[in-house]
Parts: structure tokens; C-alpha cells; sequence
């Protein structure tokens, strides 16, 4: 008798999600599904906007990363204006996408993801939380909270607010630095710095206890793509993509992200909402890939700021060819928000980053615009065109969810082959299954308002589609 | 870590300024923060999340003010929040009152007294605007939130 085992909402991640996992007749783990269940429909209400107003609009994708989308729909607007935006207002999308990337990171971490890190993935449920965590490690719950606080104030402090600020705008950003609030952020950036460090060294000491998850949590070959500079070194908001194997060899560089559809082929699955694009040349197949901090940590050379690149250094050496399971992406979020505290001291440094020339006006001069930078869970395409008006025609969007999907449907199946022997589901299995797509951390539109109260429902059901167990935590 | 050291009240105005009068929060908690005659911090949020715990633990008092849907339309509530509340598990997204004063406790030491104003909202629909009705009970609301932080803070 087949059964098939359904996690209905997954907990933990950013919206609504479900993951079913079917077995045969044996027990045994036959086939698993990662299914989005909400449909947000961005793409389609905005046709008939005005232009201008598509990075305020397209902020609201998302409570947690609106930033991202503000800067990648800024620049497909840029693209629109066809202008060559001031170098001061470069640097300072730059440091709003770094902040972005530490507060983002830092949720997913230290919110989500440590409580199984710390307590362990067999550990009580009503314990995994951050109470559990202040009840064992009180110090990594308070820098979880001070590092995602860091991050939101700089945002504040450059977007006029934390959550869809309006500061990055088509042509530049609305309003200059100010000396005082370059100060206040550099003065915040050692804490953050001190507190990463910290955190990697804790997670370091505790990786040893998680050799199954390691094993196991989506490793397997696949392509990892992502934005580099000229020099290889890690990029968040410019330059091209590169895209290579798990063993690190090259399958394509410099490609322009402006030419993204002649290499990404989008596939539509019926059940799911959530797209499953591809690298087009190598088919579906051999052409999954992975996007986000750990696939930048693996495509780029070097990350470009000294401390950051000596923890991407031990991390290579320590773990080879182990590298590219998923489960790294948690040390990955760790190395890259070092990077971002480093990275934001220098841009800030800069004297010129006080420049009041931050923004290009012009009209509309080209009917076509793509944006495109790495978000905090990876590469973010923005692709409008428009009419003679200035309005919106088609909008097309390339989350970095999507570009994992593929890879997160494969992982939940590896992760249910190895945990579930028979039909017998206990609740460290069910955790675990969570657990690997918390590892990519998907955002899943969390501007539609989950109010935090998410139970795990369990069903299993025969092959006539009748309950025969079921379980709500 | 770094709380900030000062100590006076703190006023959190909850809610979605784009859903008609899920914004009330906002509005009175911006007019309160005016018309309150001491020193005071004001925050506006979507929703409660834990790095609030680092702003509420310093501060003297906290009065949170959000949106209801139960009651007459207007009608206008203020509690003190019980502390011996137990907290649940934590969303990332969206705290209770009490897991957040929990959470202050556990984190830093202490929570200062935490006041919930509630005003039940009549049209929670797309808008930039109040209701008439909500529109029209917000002076009185702010005017009993001024007497009730004098008489507190």
C-alpha cells in the first residue's frame, strides 16, 4: 500500500509552503515535492503602471528583503531611462543591499535556523525557538537580535525606514548621506563584525555534531550560479554572472545578465506556483543550479575583504569536496555578512560617498529595462518593458527561490530517502525535512501577512487517498 | 551589546497604513508622541518582531496601539499587559505582546510596564485613509492616552 506523508505548512520560512512525501508499498521513500502553495500575481497587476512607480511596488514582494527588489527594479528602471547613474549613488545602492544582506542573513540564522543548531533537530519543538536558545546560550540569542538590528538600522538610516524604504529610486537614490549618519554607521559596524565572528566560531565548534545533515542535505552535483567582478571576487550588485560545477570547474563566465532569457529556460510544474528555471544549454537535467551565499562563495575566486576571505579559505580547506551540501549554506550566511560589515566600512570610507550628485533625471529612452543583483538568498532578475507612455506592458521576475527550486525538490527527496526508512514518521524526520529547505532559506512572499502562529500538519495517506495517520504540532 | 541608555516612554504605533484603518496604530501613536507634553520615543511597525525587545527594555513604559476587529467600530480599550504571560514559540515575523515583554526579560534583564491600545476598526479595506467614524473617535482616544502617560510615566 503506498502512502504519501504531507508537512502542511512547513514552519520557519519565509510564506506558505508544503512538502509531501510519497512511499511505496514498502515503506520505502518513493517521491518528495516542495509546493508553493500561494500565488502573489506581481507580475500581472503592475502592467499598466506607470514605470515609476515599479520599486516602490515591486518592495512590497517581500517584508523581509524589499530592498533587494528595490534595487534590482531601480535598475531595470535605469535601463528604461537608458542614464548611467552617478558613482556615489552606486555605492550607496551597494551599502543598502550589504545591510540587506546582514539583517537578512542574520534572521535566517539566528531566528530560524540556530535553534535546530544549537538544540539539536530531535530536540522538542516547543524548545526549538529563541527562548530555547536564551535558555542555553543566551549570548547567541542576544547577537542574533543586535546583528538583525544593525542591519534594519542602516537601512533605516539610509532608506528613511526599515521595511520598503522608498530612497532608491530610477536614476539614483533621493537623498544624499550625511556625514552624521555615515558616522553612526561606522561606528555600528565593529559590534557587527565582532558578532559574526563570534557566531562562526560557535558554528565551527558545533559542525561535528551534524555530519548525517551535512551528508545529506542537498549534496549532490548541480551547477552554482551567481554575480561576479571583473576579478572573480564576490558581487552583490554589478558585474556577470559565472556559473560552475561542484568540483569548481568553469561552465560559463562573463555572461551579461541583460541576456539572461538566451540561458535560463523557466519551467512550469502544475504543482506548484513557484517556476523552476534552468541553464538552458545543458538542459533540465544536468542544468539545475544553485544560487545564493553559498553558491557566490563557490563560483567566485575570492571574496574581495581580508577577513572574509581567510574564513572562506578554512572553509574550503576544512571541508573539500563536502562543500556544496546545502547545509553550508548556513556557514556560507555567516562568512558573507563578515564580508558585508567589511565591505560597508570601506564603501563608507570613501570620501566621495558624502557626494550630493546621486541622482540621473531623465524620461524614458529605451521600451525594455533589465535589473538584476544578488539578493540576500541569491541572483534577482528584474526584466519590464514599456510603452510609449512610460507604462508598464510585461513585467517578468527571477527570484532567488525560484532559481533553487529545482534544487530544494531534489534535496527534500535526498533528505527523506535518508531519514525515513518506513512509514513510521517521527518528529525529528519531519523537522529535518524543514530543516533542508530552511537551509536555502526561500522567501516565499512574506509581505502576505503569516502571523507567526504556523503548526506542522503531518498526514499520511493510502493509496485511496484516505488518512490513516495524522499529526498537528 | 548596545541598549540605548535613555529612559522615558516608548510608543509603538502597530499596523498597515495601507489597509484603511489597520493604520489607526499609526495615526494616534504619531499624534500621541505630539501631543504628550514629556519626552518620549515613537516607533511605527507592521508588526511586533524581536528586535523590539531591544528598544522596549530601556524605556519606562511601552504603550503598543493597534487596530482591533472585535467590538462596535470606534470603540477604543486600554489594558495593562499581564507579565506573567508565558510565551509561545517565536515567528520571525510576528510576536505577541507577551512573548515580546518575555523576550525583553529574558534578553535584557528586565521590561518596563506595557500598556495595549486598542481601537476596533471599521473598513480594513486598500486606502491610505481612516474611516470617518474611526477618524472621528482618535482625539478622544489620544486625549485619555495623554492623561493615562502623565499619570504613569
Amino acid at each position: 500500500m503506498s502512502q504519501r506523508v504531507t508537512i502542511d505548512p512547513v514552519t520557519r520560512i519565509e510564506g506558505h509552503a508544503r512538502i509531501t512525501v510519497q512511499l511505496d508499498e514498502a515503506g520505502r521513500v518513493e517521491d518528495a515535492h516542495f509546493h508553493v502553495t500561494q500565488v502573489r500575481g506581481f507580475e500581472k497587476f503592475c502592467e499598466g503602471r506607470p514605470f515609476t512607480e515599479m520599486p516602490s511596488l515591486m518592495a512590497r514582494i517581500c517584508g523581509i528583503c524589499p530592498v533587494s527588489h528595490l534595487v534590482a527594479s531601480s535598475k531595470a528602471c535605469d535601463a528604461l531611462l537608458a542614464v548611467r547613474i552617478p558613482p556615489t549613488a552606486v555605492a550607496l545602492r551597494r551599502i543598502i543591499n550589504l545591510a540587506q544582506v546582514m539583517q537578512s542573513h542574520a534572521l535566517s540564522f539566528f531566528y530560524l535556523s540556530a535553534p535546530d543548531l544549537l538544540l539539536g533537530m530531535d530536540a522538542d519543538p516547543a524548545r526549538r525557538n529563541i527562548f530555547g536558545m536564551l535558555a542555553e546560550h543566551p549570548e547567541l540569542a542576544r547577537d542574533g537580535i543586535r546583528l538583525r538590528s544593525i542591519g534594519q538600522q542602516i537601512i533605516e538610516m539610509l532608506g528613511g525606514k526599515r521595511i520598503h524604504p522608498a530612497w532608491v529610486v530610477p536614476g539614483g537614490v533621493s537623498e544624499p548621506l550625511t556625514e552624521e549618519k555615515r558616522e553612526r554607521m561606522l561606528a555600528m559596524l565593529p559590534e557587527a563584525r565582532d558578532i559574526t565572528l563570534r557566531a562562526l566560531a560557535w558554528f565551527k565548534g558545533v559542525l561535528s555534531r551534524y555530519e548525517q545533515e551535512i551528508a545529506s542535505f542537498a549534496n549532490f552535483p548541480s551547477l552554482f550560479m551567481a554575480l561576479v567582478n571583473d576579478a572573480n571576487e564576490l558581487e552583490h550588485y554589478d558585474g556577470s554572472w559565472r556559473i560552475v560545477t561542484s568540483d569548481g570547474s568553469v561552465v560559463a563566465e562573463r555572461l551579461d545578465p541583460l541576456r539572461y532569457q538566451t540561458f535560463i529556460e523557466e519551467q512550469v510544474e502544475n504543482w506548484t506556483y513557484l517556476k523552476s528555471p534552468y541553464y538552458k544549454p545543458l538542459g533540465r537535467q544536468e542544468g539545475m543550479y544553485r544560487v545564493g551565499p553559498l553558491a557566490r562563495l563557490l563560483v567566485s575566486e575570492r571574496c574581495g575583504t581580508p577577513e572574509a576571505d581567510s574564513e572562506r579559505e578554512e572553509f574550503f580547506a576544512t571541508y573539500g569536496e563536502a562543500r556544496t551540501s546545502s547545509f553550508f549554506y548556513h556557514y556560507a550566511r555567516l562568512i558573507e555578512i563578515l564580508y558585508a560589515s567589511e565591505r560597508m566600512q570601506m564603501l563608507l570610507r570613501d570620501p566621495d560617498i558624502l557626494s550630493p550628485r546621486v541622482r540621473a533625471h531623465a524620461e524614458p529612452n529605451q521600451l525594455e529595462g533589465i535589473g538584476v543583483a544578488e539578493a540576500p538568498r541569491g541572483t534577482l532578475i528584474h526584466h519590464y518593458t514599456i510603452d510609449e507612455h512610460g507604462l508598464i506592458r510585461s513585467a517578468n521576475l527571477i527570484i532567488a527561490t525560484g532559481h533553487n527550486n529545482l534544487a530544494m525538490n531534489r534535496g527534500v527527496l535526498q533528505v527523506a530517502q535518508h531519514f525515513i526508512k518506513d512509514a513510521h514518521i517521527t518528529d525529528g524526520m519531519l523537522n529535518r525535512l524543514e530543516a533542508v529547505i530552511r537551509a536555502f532559506d526561500p522567501c516565499l512572499s512574506c509581505s502576505t501577512h503569516a502571523l507567526g502562529e504556523m503548526p506542522l500538519h503531518l498526514q499520511v495517506f493510502d493509496a485511496g487517498g484516505a488518512v490513516v495517520d495524522e499529526r498537528v504540532r | 551589546m548596545s541598549v540605548s541608555a535613555k529612559r522615558r516612554p516608548l510608543i509603538i504605533g502597530i499596523g498597515n497604513p495601507l489597509c484603511g484603518d489597520d493604520g489607526l496604530g499609526w495615526t494616534i501613536a504619531e499624534q500621541l508622541a505630539r501631543d504628550y507634553d514629556g519626552d518620549c520615543d515613537l516607533l511605527t511597525v507592521h508588526q511586533l518582531t524581536p528586535e523590539l525587545a531591544q528598544e522596549m527594555a530601556p524605556a519606562t513604559l511601552v504603550v503598543l496601539i493597534d487596530a482591533s476587529r472585535e467590538g462596535e467600530p470606534g470603540e477604543f480599550r486600554v489594558c495593562s499587559l499581564s507579565l506573567s504571560a508565558l510565551p509561545g514559540p517565536l515567528g520571525a515575523h510576528h510576536m505577541a505582546p507577551e512573548e515580546l515583554v518575555a523576550l525583553a526579560a529574558a534578553v535584557y534583564g528586565s521590561c518596563p510596564p506595557v500598556v495595549i491600545a486598542s481601537m476596533t476598526g471599521a473598513d480594513f479595506s486598500m486606502g491610505e485613509h481612516l474611516s470617518p467614524i474611526v477618524a472621528r473617535c482618535i482625539p478622544l482616544a489620544i486625549s485619555a492616552l495623554v492623561l493615562q502617560l502623565r499619570e504613569i510615566a
